[in-house]
């Protein structure tokens, strides 16, 4: 790894519409999904700017301190975009809320990236950021994994904080991430919290979605949640 | 205005491709429109995207007028790029007038690579042919994406022989992504975007409502875009009338390097060579001359 990536995102975060949606299988149309920029999964030969910045940002605890230089410049990057890219009344409507990291606390390779960068993007704000959900137990994370979780499974892991959600009932929900791929970790996540509340509006939004350069053929898809 | 967009939700404020692509087109049909008058209409107003000049219904409209004509075209899948939004690449400010939106199929990423428009006359001869092939082929070997009009001779020979040896190639078309021309590159125009990538800032709507003496037009603009996109532009061979000089005249504008071949300034009939030499171009005579240049 020897580059930063992009260093600033776009002003404007772009929603997952007619035109995209196809690349995100398990979203439909009433999903609201938002992200700022977009890479290919497609590649032998290199990776965007984008892409390198969600490599940086994706980067494990447990790795060479030089590249953990890497990602929390990443981190501060993509804090930077959030703040710049939504109103401060907007941020402050909303209970912010990470999708869970594949591991636990106690496992070496967690990591709060998520978490870490709503508090500092929303730092000055008077934000509700709350990790309303968690998982029961570590798993491998998708993008490590050559068995990938089904969304069925991944919904079974997940658990709400109940407490955390009584203490102030949430109005409206962003679930944020760092990569939009299939869209199955939004809609376990979506599914948990509407158990709760049945109709409160839940948005995605994310650093990035992961594009594909061509048609996914009906075959490939895998079943949807 | 700046206010206006901060109070404004998240929803509101976001960019939706189909609705921008809907209003790009739909500012395409207006009386006069050019990619001049378009750039000034969003310099006027800074941060503006299609949509902050078209009532929703109309961009709804062209929307599915757009969308459809891409349909029947038979195209699976494509995206769009806005101006001030996601992958927009931010070299194409330097533009004379920046597209505000374009469309694309393939693998976007290879526009990040390092790029190199590889130009020329449609009717190439022998010696030009050759020129063109072997510059396409140094270019792969050093890890350049090579990139091109999709118009017959140079330009064909440069996207097949990038292919061919194994590299990246991007073509830019002078034609919406629902059309091919010259029409025997239809193929080579699919292959590119299954494979590699294609760029397009041609309106599909007003293209199909105007006849050729209107849409030749849109060829030599697509000149400016594909300056623009790479970090420099090879002329093989070229007329004294050729449309390739618009590009020469653009990549000079913008601040891009301009690279002659020898051979050019051999022809006692071309003025063209001179007078790009004076405003900034650069004479080469062999690929380690060029590979030298781009060292640097």
């Amino acid at each position: 790894m020897t580059n930063s990536g992009r260093t600033s995102l776009p002003s404007r975060l772009t929603a997952i519409d007619e035109t995209t949606r196809a690349d995100h299988y398990y979203l439909a149309e009433v999903d609201r999904c938002f992200c700022f920029g977009e890479y290919f999964a497609d590649q032998g030969w290199g990776h965007s700017p984008t892409n390198q910045l969600i490599f940086n940002y994706k980067c494990k605890p447990i790795e060479k301190s030089r590249r953990l230089l890497w990602k929390e410049r990443a981190i501060a990057t993509v804090a930077a975009g959030l703040k710049s890219a939504i109103a401060r009344s907007e941020v402050e409507r909303h209970t912010w809320v990470p999708i869970p990291s594949s591991k636990l606390p106690d496992h070496p390779e967690y990591d709060d990236r998520i978490e870490r960068t709503l508090r500092r993007a929303f730092a000055e704000y008077d934000v509700d950021i709350r990790e309303l959900l968690r998982q029961s137990l570590s798993v491998e994370a998708d993008h490590d994994s050559s068995s990938r979780m089904t969304p069925e499974s991944l919904f079974e892991l997940l658990i709400v904080d109940h407490e955390a959600w009584d203490r102030a009932p949430p109005r409206s929900i962003i679930l944020f991430d760092d990569v939009l791929t299939t869209g199955k970790h939004f809609k376990a996540c979506e599914r948990r919290l509407r158990e709760i509340d049945r109709t409160i509006a839940i948005a995605g939004v994310f650093v990035a979605r992961r594009a594909l350069p061509r048609p996914i053929d009906d075959f490939e898809k895998p079943d949807a949640i | 205005m700046d206010l206006i967009s901060q109070a404004a939700d998240l929803e509101s404020r976001a960019v939706r491709p189909a609705r921008e692509l809907g209003a790009y087109e739909a500012l395409w049909c207006q009386k006069g429109a050019t990619f001049k008058s378009l750039a000034a209409k969003f310099r006027a107003l800074p941060d503006s995207i299609p949509s902050d000049f078209v009532a929703p219904a109309e961009a709804e409209r062209y929307a599915r007028l757009a969308l459809g004509t891409i349909r029947e075209a038979g195209i699976r899948h494509f995206g769009v790029r806005v101006q001030g939004a996601g992958e927009y690449p931010a070299r194409l400010l330097d533009a004379e007038h920046p597209v505000a939106l374009l469309y694309f199929q393939g693998n976007w990423d290879i526009s990040t690579t390092r790029c190199v428009a590889i130009v020329g006359t449609r009717r190439p001869s022998e010696e030009g042919m050759r020129r063109a092939a072997k510059l396409a082929r140094c270019f792969v070997q050093d890890n350049f994406t090579v990139v091109s009009g999709l118009a017959q001779g140079i330009d064909t020979i440069a996207h097949t022989t990038a292919i061919e040896a194994g590299g990246r190639t991007v073509a830019v078309l002078g034609t919406p992504l629902t059309s091919s021309y010259p029409p025997e590159n239809a193929e080579l125009q699919r292959r590119i975007a299954d494979e590699f990538l294609l760029i397009s800032q041609v309106p599909i709507v007003r293209y199909s409502r105007q006849q050729w003496t209107g849409n030749r037009l849109f060829f030599p603009e697509r000149n400016a875009t594909m300056s623009a996109l790479t970090e420099a532009t090879v002329i093989v061979e070229a007329g004294n009338t050729s449309g390739t000089l618009v590009q020469a005249r653009h990549a000079l504008h913008q601040g891009r390097r301009l690279f002659i071949l020898d051979n050019c300034f051999q022809n006692p009939e071309l003025t063209w060579p001179h007078k790009f030499l004076e405003r900034g171009a650069v004479r080469v005579k062999d690929y380690d001359e060029l590979r030298a240049h781009f060292a640097t």
